[in-house]
């Protein structure tokens, strides 16, 4: 059995990604420890820098919880975090490192349970991948 | 202006979206609100629902409701029903019933905003929801598809649990009917949440076969026929027919659905699954209040409302919104719930219940080191042992100070603790922290404290096998954040206590009016020489009132206001600043005009298109719907006097050229042949279209243009009728594919009118001068805030009339009385705050790249010359930080969410 528990962290849009929070509440769904996320105001403000430095601090995998596209009440935050996580997904590739440790996902408080969802798919992608440091 | 009115605070009653609107708005305009619902929970009808289309909208119901709790001048009475209203405006005594409890209350004005119904289907023979489990209505569906439903959005189908493979929805249950069931007129919202269902079932398993049947699609407003497009492009299938029978399929729970198609021709099919699309009508308890009050009501049931005034009941001092005032969607009754202040404000003053609140001045404390209070709230679910592991880790983390557990009045024992802690920085843990915003800014001003010095801890969604380390890890987060918290400069600045309208047609008149009655000095600009705009066209509304005679009336009304300033043949040419003080620079007649002036409301107008096709210019008996009315009003015996007639829908609208469906023109066609068969009963009046959209109540005068013989051929967007001119006559022939008859038919008419898309004046050119955003049709976009109808994308412009969508023009001044609701919230302030929660530029690093300008969706950055560097006005920014994020040259920063703070966020989370 794989018992590696991959260290994820996760930056999520305080609009959408926290209204999912609430839906997934109340479905009883809780996010794996795990998993730790980082509160921004719109995905949009997140840097390729930002996205890089938890590596460089031990976590073995990234994610972006923003909008769906058609509903970011920025306009076009998370098109603009989808971009940069395509970006950082080449300059991991550069490395030789597994591009599958940094994603982007679209929420709606309409289908909270996503919240959760992903966390624990990114969780086991990354467990498949095995830890960062070796990679 | 305002000495000689009553004054006293105002009942809404029904807490639904409409209730709420009206009530959060009231509140902003200063007036102490009762609230009373008669369930247990505020919210109606939306909290029912999967998804909003076609923006969804969810998320912003649940911090509505916690704004109207949360309120000091909102008093929610739940479980309450109105049993008895007496006296007069200014003065109405309300006798209310709380379980058994009565209470009287005074109140100066009441709105009703009780809303809707669903129709029952078991009153209904055709649709056999009680004898079969796969037949649901709409709203059952929505409960499915819901996460938090009984089914956690897993979609089964009732009787035995199976994924269906096919769903089917039925249109027009309980509307559109007059033999079953006594609803003749249109529910207006169903087409559009059919399709939304649809496509939410797609989105959760894209092999669901999905099917409406339905007579005509009805997707008439704004975006709406992009959303159907949309729908059409996912497989979304789509019967036009009639359906007259559901049954079992035999030894089966599928059900089988006979119906005749559009040629009369009997078809069936079997499903998994059958949805109703039920229709709406106005709430039973509502109509026995209205009865109760002496409030008028239509033929069908709904509030009837005055002409021209699309929120005033007959009673004075009565307003309705919402749907108890007909069939409306969201956003028309948010329109509406906002318009009943606009009302309001011109008979009555505020009494808040609370005197607004005074803080004191920001003490030095935010620039000594960082100390920090964590705060947190446990909701009834939540495990109180919680606290104690809260408080426990938290004072073990370094730079806090105290911990401390809040109840009941949340901000007054922040406002305490923070005293008495003489902390200087906030963490405040929470199940939603989003809801509680308001009232952490609260406690830190109350607390003479910057407002921003302060971060959440969501307390939601943790695992209760580990939740230790979820918590630890999301404590050292919010407190590792609040140490980095530099407080962010504030600035209040003066509001200039006038208005810019840009429009003289009837939106941009009424909300002039609305705003100068309240005392506020108003330019109107109009581009034109001549007041009306495209009002001066129109010679009825849908229901019959006298257009001109009103137009008149409302012309004189602003001559004779001396807060009323008019600009004829004038044009904008530039406009800075930020809400509370903007400045335009006019160009009237060659004189170049600078206005300074504290809020802004575009009602730019519209007009329909001039077409390319059926001999449009080239034959004099081709009219524009606009030239057809002209004719009626100047010279009526022309019109009236012709053999046949001819009206053909949907010329340049609905198609590649033209997306969007002008909304008003299908009841412009049956309104003029009813009154064309009016004075002339032998006239032949020939309406070809493609889809009826007669919505709403607007489906009775349909209903009555069919009575009186007027015939309605349909015809296919590739297949469009053609015109031909008869030589030697002035008439012309008509040939049209029918598509009941499945063949093509000819006749001569004496005139043709052609109604065509309407579109925007000039709105390209007022978007990119005010930086606010257009939809894709080219109209005025509505803030992506959401639930912000008369709202653009930039704060302190609001849009109302024809530029923001087609519309008729009872609605639009509805849209016009919120717009200058919207505005006078900010006119009645003396100052307004800037900054906070907004991007700041370094001059000395800004190297003027101009990549924030591109950037910023809101178009808020601009290069200062002057400085020669980009400046971001803090009362425009939003606060996304997407430009923070872009800037090469690192010069623009957000202290609440700092380059720093992201960084270090990792290590901090990870170091465990």
């Amino acid at each position: 059995m794989n018992d590696f528990k991959p260290q994820i962290v996760a930056f999520c849009c305080s609009n959408c990604a926290s209204s999912a929070a609430n839906v997934a509440e109340g479905m009883k769904k809780a996010l794996p420890d795990n998993v730790k996320i980082i509160q921004i105001p719109c995905t949009g403000r997140v840097e390729i820098l930002h996205l890089l430095k938890p590596f460089e601090e031990g976590a073995d995998g990234v994610y972006v919880a923003g909008c769906q596209e058609d509903s970011c009440q920025y306009v076009s935050g998370i098109a603009k975090a989808t971009k940069r996580v395509t970006h950082v997904k080449k300059i991991l590739e550069e490395l030789s490192i597994e591009p599958d440790r940094i994603d982007v996902f679209n929420l709606s408080a309409g289908k909270g349970q996503e919240f959760v969802e992903v966390a624990y798919e990114m969780v086991n992608k990354v467990k498949e991948l095995g830890p960062f440091l070796q990679a | 202006m305002s000495q000689e009115k009553p004054k006293g605070p105002v009942m809404v009653i029904g807490g639904g979206i409409a209730g709420i609107q009206a009530a959060l708005s009231l509140s902003d305009a200063g007036y102490g609100v009762h609230l009373i619902e008669s369930t247990g929970s505020l919210g109606g009808m939306i909290p029912k629902l999967h998804r909003i289309y076609p923006l969804c909208a969810c998320c912003k119901v649940n911090p509505r409701i916690a704004a109207c709790e949360q309120d000091p001048n909102i008093s929610v009475m739940l479980n309450t029903k109105v049993s008895g209203l007496t006296g007069d405006f200014g003065n109405f005594s309300v006798t209310l019933e709380t379980e058994n409890q009565k209470k009287e209350l005074q109140v100066g004005a009441v709105v009703l905003a009780a809303g809707i119904e669903t129709f029952d289907p078991a009153e209904h023979e055709t649709y056999p929801h009680e004898q079969f489990p796969n037949v649901i209505t709409s709203v059952e569906y929505e409960q499915i598809q819901k996460p938090l439903g009984p089914e956690a959005g897993i979609l089964k189908r009732p009787s035995d649990g199976k994924t269906p493979a096919k769903i089917a929805w039925l249109q027009c249950v309980g509307s559109r009917d007059i033999n079953q069931c006594d609803a003749p007129y249109c529910s207006s919202v169903c087409c559009m949440y059919a399709l939304k269902e649809a496509v939410n079932t797609k989105d959760f398993d894209e092999d669901i076969e999905t099917t409406i049947f339905y007579m005509d699609m009805r997707t008439h407003g704004k975006g709406f026929e992009d959303y159907l497009n949309s729908a059409i492009d996912r497989d979304v299938r789509l019967i036009r027919s009639r359906v007259h029978t559901v049954d079992t399929v035999p030894e089966s729970d599928d059900l089988l659905i006979r119906y005749a198609d559009e040629s009369g021709h009997p078809e069936e099919e079997s499903f998994d699954m059958v949805v109703l699309s039920v229709g709406v009508r106005p709430g039973g308890e509502a109509i026995e209040i209205a009865n109760k009050i002496g409030v008028n009501l239509t033929a069908d049931h709904f509030v009837n409302t005055e002409p021209f005034k699309p929120v005033s009941t007959n009673v004075p001092g009565i307003f309705v919104c919402g749907g108890l005032s007909g069939p409306h969607d969201i956003g028309q009754s948010l329109v509406q719930a906002t318009a009943t202040v606009s009302e309001i404000a011109s008979i009555l003053s505020p009494e808040p219940f609370a005197a607004p609140k005074k803080y004191p001045n920001a003490s030095e404390a935010a620039d000594e080191d960082p100390e920090i209070l964590l705060a947190y709230h446990l909701c009834p679910g939540m495990a109180p042992e919680l606290g104690a592991e809260i408080e426990g880790y938290a004072l073990k983390t370094p730079g806090v100070k105290a911990a401390s557990r809040v109840e009941g009045d949340i901000s007054g024992a922040l406002t305490d603790q923070l005293k008495e802690a003489g902390a200087n920085r906030l963490v405040f843990a929470s199940c939603s922290p989003v809801i509680h915003k308001n009232l952490i800014e609260d406690a830190l001003k109350s607390a003479g404290l910057n407002p921003y010095l302060y971060d959440v801890v969501d307390l939601r969604a943790i695992d209760p096998q580990t939740s230790s380390t979820q918590l630890q890890d999301r404590i050292r987060m919010g407190a590792a954040r609040a140490l980095l918290l530099s407080p962010p400069s504030l600035r209040e600045i003066p509001v200039v206590k006038s208005a810019l309208v840009v429009g003289g047609g009837v939106a941009g008149l009424e909300s002039a009016l609305a705003v100068a009655r309240e005392g506020y000095s108003v330019t109107v600009v109009e581009k034109e020489k001549e007041l009306g705009g495209h009002g001066l066209h129109v010679r009825r509304t849908w229901q019959g009132y006298d257009t001109q005679e009103y137009l008149k009336e409302l012309i004189a009304s602003v001559n004779q206001d001396k807060n009323i300033t008019l600009m004829a043949e004038t044009e904008v040419k530039e406009n800075r600043g930020f809400p509370g003080n903007f400045v335009t620079i006019l160009d009237k007649k060659g004189e170049c005009v600078e206005l300074s002036h504290g809020v802004t409301i575009l009602a730019s107008g519209g007009n329909p298109i001039r077409p390319q096709e059926y001999l449009y210019g080239q034959h004099e008996k081709v009219y524009l719907w606009s030239e057809l009315e002209q004719r009626m009003m100047d010279n009526p015996s022309s019109i009236e006097g012709a053999g046949t007639a001819v009206f053909i829908q949907c010329v340049g609208s609905r198609d590649s050229s033209c997306s969007h469906c002008s909304n008003i023109c299908c009841t412009f066609s049956v309104r003029t042949a009813v009154d064309l068969k009016a004075k002339n009963p032998d006239m032949n009046i020939y309406i070809l279209y493609r889809d009826m959209r007669t919505f709403g109540e607007r489906e009775n005068l349909y209903r009555e243009a069919r009575e009186k013989g007027v015939i309605f051929i349909r015809y296919e967007v590739d297949n469009k009728p053609s015109l031909q001119p008869i030589d030697g006559q002035e008439r012309l022939n008509v040939v049209v594919y029918d598509q009941v008859l499945q063949k093509s038919i000819a006749f001569d008419a004496d005139f043709v009118s052609l109604q065509t898309a309407i579109v925007g004046t000039n709105n390209q050119e007022l978007a990119d001068i005010f930086r606010i955003n257009l939809d894709s049709n080219g109209f005025f976009a509505e803030s992506p805030e959401k639930l912000k109808p008369v709202d653009s994308s930039t704060k302190g412009i609001y849009i109302a009339g024809l530029a923001v969508y087609p519309k008729d023009m009872v609605e639009s001044i509805a849209q016009a009385k919120a717009a200058s609701a919207r505005a006078l919230e900010i006119l009645c302030q003396d100052t307004i705050q800037v900054g906070g929660l907004v991007a700041e530029v370094m001059a000395e690093k800004c190297a003027v790249c101009c990549t924030c300008v591109r950037t910023c969706p809101f178009n808020v950055p601009v290069i200062d010359h002057e400085t020669g560097a980009a400046c971001i006005d803090p009362g425009l920014c939003q606060g996304c930080g997407m430009c923070v994020a872009e800037c090469p040259g690192k010069a623009i920063t957000m202290s609440t969410c700092s380059d720093q703070m992201l960084t270090q966020a990792p290590s901090v989370l990870l170091a465990t």
